[in-house]
């Protein structure tokens, strides 16, 4: 495997629960080279919303090491880290959840334009033109407020932010699954298509599978705040090692066929 | 949908606004109306409302315009209100701000204050403050705004502790936005609103305040105050008891409008967070 | 088979702002007792209006034309209807318990006693296949995750004996292997006690497992209805074919090449 972008080492994180210390993620390692996808799967509460968090320091990790393009990303504070995040992104689920309900296209777009001072004003509006061109949006979007524009150019909206600042890699967590299944099947061909182009990495996060399967190079399964099994995805869907691995492939949905 | 056209669709917004604004005309035109002092001694004394069609609400024991010192009254009343309820709002979501941003021990700490003046009854702090310092207008305005901001103060930290967690701003920081702008640009617009929406409660009690305090003698004494002509009033309430009604329901009729109008500014703020 | 309900010229329209927007319009559909009909459908396409149609949960600005014709005259929700919805955590009363909850529906509307109506409640916790029934009367749903409230909803649902139950999106909150296990519970519950199940759905791959016959809805209009088999396999709609075109299961495949 070529270069490696993000390398997890024993991460570990308890939270408070009635008292008790709970383990949302435990001893969790893994890696992800230049212009891979990983994809992690589980069940809901195995720990991979809270794993994605951790990568992305919104919350801090008790144990483990996280090291990023070369670097020690746990060590970092304030503007080291805040400069840093420029090669690190993420998307959400929701694509309304994530945006400020009074922002408009333009302002959330050149928002990393501006912190890192990558683009000069005069020139934000033509790199915000052409970073929705990127994504498969008319210039004119530009000027909407989000909340005046469809789920899924909300989606695009978010994917074009999150490559403006031309990032190593995108943590996206459930980002296609609000989506409705021909929209769905835009976004994941969008999200291919630009990772041929720039290279960049992703870590997608998914309870389904099937989606999983359709985009990562890699998989890793969690269940109970664990990696329970990792291995190149077409490998371990085809044979799941893990119970959880089984009862994932098992569970996915088929469309009756003919011969049913 | 506009801000303006969802607050007409609420008719106990259009009363409140209607009462609101002819109150403030009133208050505006006020030197237009009565140039002269209305103070000033213009007939003979505790004369009957309608009796004369040039003192159409009659005189007091002094033999002062009652309409004229009404009118004016209007102006210290909102004034008073109005200025008392923005330092109220201001003081309480900075507070309720910063509490809800920095957490920790500021939070407690700022918390312990907000706690502290609310176990004091507003109006008895009003009363304690300004009779220690003296009555003029700015005193008595800072006065009712200290036994009012901390409705504000928990409020907007309640809408700040919400807003914290909320995706877009954990999004602002993966962004690699400074807190300060966070703070500022992400969390603080989205937090006011509620807040605004408290005003009319808060303009409401401060107008009664005032009065209760000029009432009690305690308001700026160079000034006519709906509270000082009911407290005129009170010698004569047998015989001329107008002298105090009428002033009475002036306040009666000003809070129901603040009142009217801070419902259809709820509503109207409501609508847009379900919208968006 | 015999008719359960004739739906004819079914349409409903919504106040948005100064504007009518169709929700349904001119819907025919002929729904049979004893079936389990899917509805298929993306955001907006009116699939739940239909559910809140039949059930006359439609809001009171609603204005509706056509007709609705129930063989059996106008079923009560609740007696005759049951109902389950997206979002367990919304549709289940938090500072209730769970067996008053379950047990709601029978003393309103089979006339039973608080004690017999618990009793029944505690068979319907072991039919939804809940562990331990008599300790869940007195839970709270604080205390269930989202696939177990999903059945405590289930067995409220089922409470009165319904004829009809109407599942809208009942397992689209859960993630797949809970979404399996919810499946299979349906179709237990409707088979062994004939029931008329209304699964409506955006995932046309679990109707087809689930359903007999699948309605495609799109903009507020019915697009083709048939049996599972023949929709799934040989669709006569376009936008049918595109459905299942963007569906992704294990079967279809990756859109990426290998790994870099």
């Amino acid at each position: 495997m070529s270069d490696v972008v993000l390398k997890v080492d024993g991460l570990g994180k308890a939270f408070a629960r009635n008292g008790k210390r709970v383990a949302a993620v435990s001893d969790a390692s893994f890696s992800v080279g230049a212009g891979e996808t990983l994809g992690i799967v589980g069940p809901s509460g195995s720990g991979k919303s809270t794993l994605s968090r951790l990568v992305l320091r919104l919350i801090e990790p008790d144990a483990g090491s996280v090291r990023f393009d070369g670097g020690d990303l746990l060590t970092l504070r304030g503007a080291a880290l805040r400069s840093v995040r420029q090669r690190i992104q993420m998307v959400f689920q929701d694509p309304l959840a994530a945006f400020n309900p009074r922002a408009e296209v333009a302002e959330v777009i050149s928002d990393p334009l501006r912190i890192h001072r990558l683009v000069a004003r005069v020139d934000r509006p033509a790199a915000v033109a052409h970073l929705l061109d990127r994504v498969g949006l008319p210039g004119v979007l530009a000027e909407r407020a989000i909340h005046e524009i469809s789920g899924g150019q909300r989606q695009r909206v978010a994917i074009a932010r999150a490559l403006a600042s031309q990032p190593k890699l995108i943590v996206l967590d459930e980002a296609v699954s609000a989506l409705d299944v021909s929209v769905r099947a835009h976004i994941l061909r969008l999200l291919v298509d630009l990772q041929a182009e720039t290279g960049v990495s992703y870590m997608f996060v998914s309870h389904d599978i099937a989606v999983v399967k359709a985009i990562a190079h890699r998989v890793a399964i969690m269940d109970q705040g664990r990696i329970v099994e990792t291995g190149p995805t077409g490998q371990v869907i085809a044979a799941p090692q893990s119970p959880t691995g089984k009862a994932l492939v098992a569970a996915v949905p088929r469309l009756l066929q003919a011969q049913d | 949908m506009n801000f303006v056209a969802r607050f007409m669709r609420s008719p106990e917004g259009v009363i409140g606004a209607v009462v609101l604004i002819g109150l403030v005309l009133v208050a505006l035109a006020a030197p237009l109306l009565f140039p002269r002092d209305p103070l000033a001694i213009v007939g003979q004394p505790m004369l009957e409302p309608f009796a004369d069609w040039a003192l159409p609400l009659g005189t007091d024991r002094l033999g002062r315009n009652v309409l004229a010192e009404l009118v004016h009254g209007a102006r210290a009343s909102l004034l008073v209100g109005i200025a008392a309820a923005l330092a109220a709002m201001a003081i309480g979501a900075s507070v309720g701000t910063i509490a809800g941003f920095a957490g920790g021990f500021v939070d407690e700490a700022l918390m312990r204050v907000v706690d502290a003046f609310q176990t004091v009854p507003g109006f008895l702090l009003a009363l304690a403050f300004v009779s220690v310092i003296g009555a003029s207008m700015p005193i008595v305005v800072l006065a009712i705004a200290l036994g009012a901001w901390t409705g504000p103060a928990r409020l907007a930290r309640a809408e700040v502790l919400s807003i914290r967690e909320r995706d877009y701003v954990d999004w602002a920081r993966v962004i690699g936005m400074h807190p300060l702008e966070i703070a500022f640009r992400e969390i603080l617009p989205n937090a006011l609103p509620p807040v605004l929406a408290l005003s009319a409660v808060i303009v409401a009690g401060a107008i009664l305040t005032e009065a209760a305090l000029s009432f009690l003698g305690l308001g700026d004494p160079n000034i006519v105050t709906w509270g000082s002509m009911i407290a005129e009033g009170r010698a004569v309430l047998r015989s001329a008891p107008f002298l105090s009604i009428v002033p009475g329901i002036a306040l009666v009729v000003t809070v129901l409008g603040v009142y009217l109008f801070g419902e259809g500014l709820a509503e109207a703020l409501s609508r847009r967070r379900v919208r968006s | 088979m015999s008719a359960l309900v004739n739906i004819s010229n079914l349409g409903v329209t919504f106040r948005d702002g100064p504007r009518r927007v169709a929700a349904l319009s001119d819907v025919n559909l002929t729904i049979e007792a004893g079936e389990r009909l899917g509805i298929i459908g993306e955001s907006g396409s009116g699939k739940s209006t239909l559910a809140l149609a039949l059930t006359g949960l439609l809001p009171a600005s609603a204005e509706v034309s056509g007709r609705i014709d129930w063989a059996d005259g106008q079923p009560i929700l609740g007696r005759d209807i049951g109902m389950v919805f997206q979002d367990p955590s919304s549709s289940l009363d938090p500072v209730m318990s769970i067996g008053e909850q379950v047990a709601e529906g029978a003393v309103a509307h089979l006339g039973l006693s608080w004690g017999a109506a618990k009793e029944r409640a505690r068979d319907l916790l072991a039919q939804v296949k809940l562990p331990d029934p008599d300790g869940l009367l007195r839970a709270f749903p604080h205390q269930l995750s989202g696939g177990q409230r999903q059945r405590v909803a289930i067995a409220a649902a089922m409470a009165a004996g319904p004829r009809v139950l109407i599942a809208d999106e009942a397992t689209s909150a859960l993630d797949t292997i809970v979404q399996a296990e919810v499946v299979s519970l349906l179709d237990g519950l409707v088979k062994q006690q004939g029931i008329t199940l209304i699964f409506i759905t955006h995932d046309i791959a679990l109707a087809s497992q689930l359903a007999d016959r699948i309605a495609v809805f799109r903009h507020a209009q019915l697009v083709e209805v048939g049996t599972a088999r023949q929709v799934v396999t040989q669709p006569r709609e376009a936008y049918t074919a595109a459905l299942l075109g963007a569906h992704l299961d294990l079967g279809t495949p990756p859109l990426i090449g290998v790994a870099p």
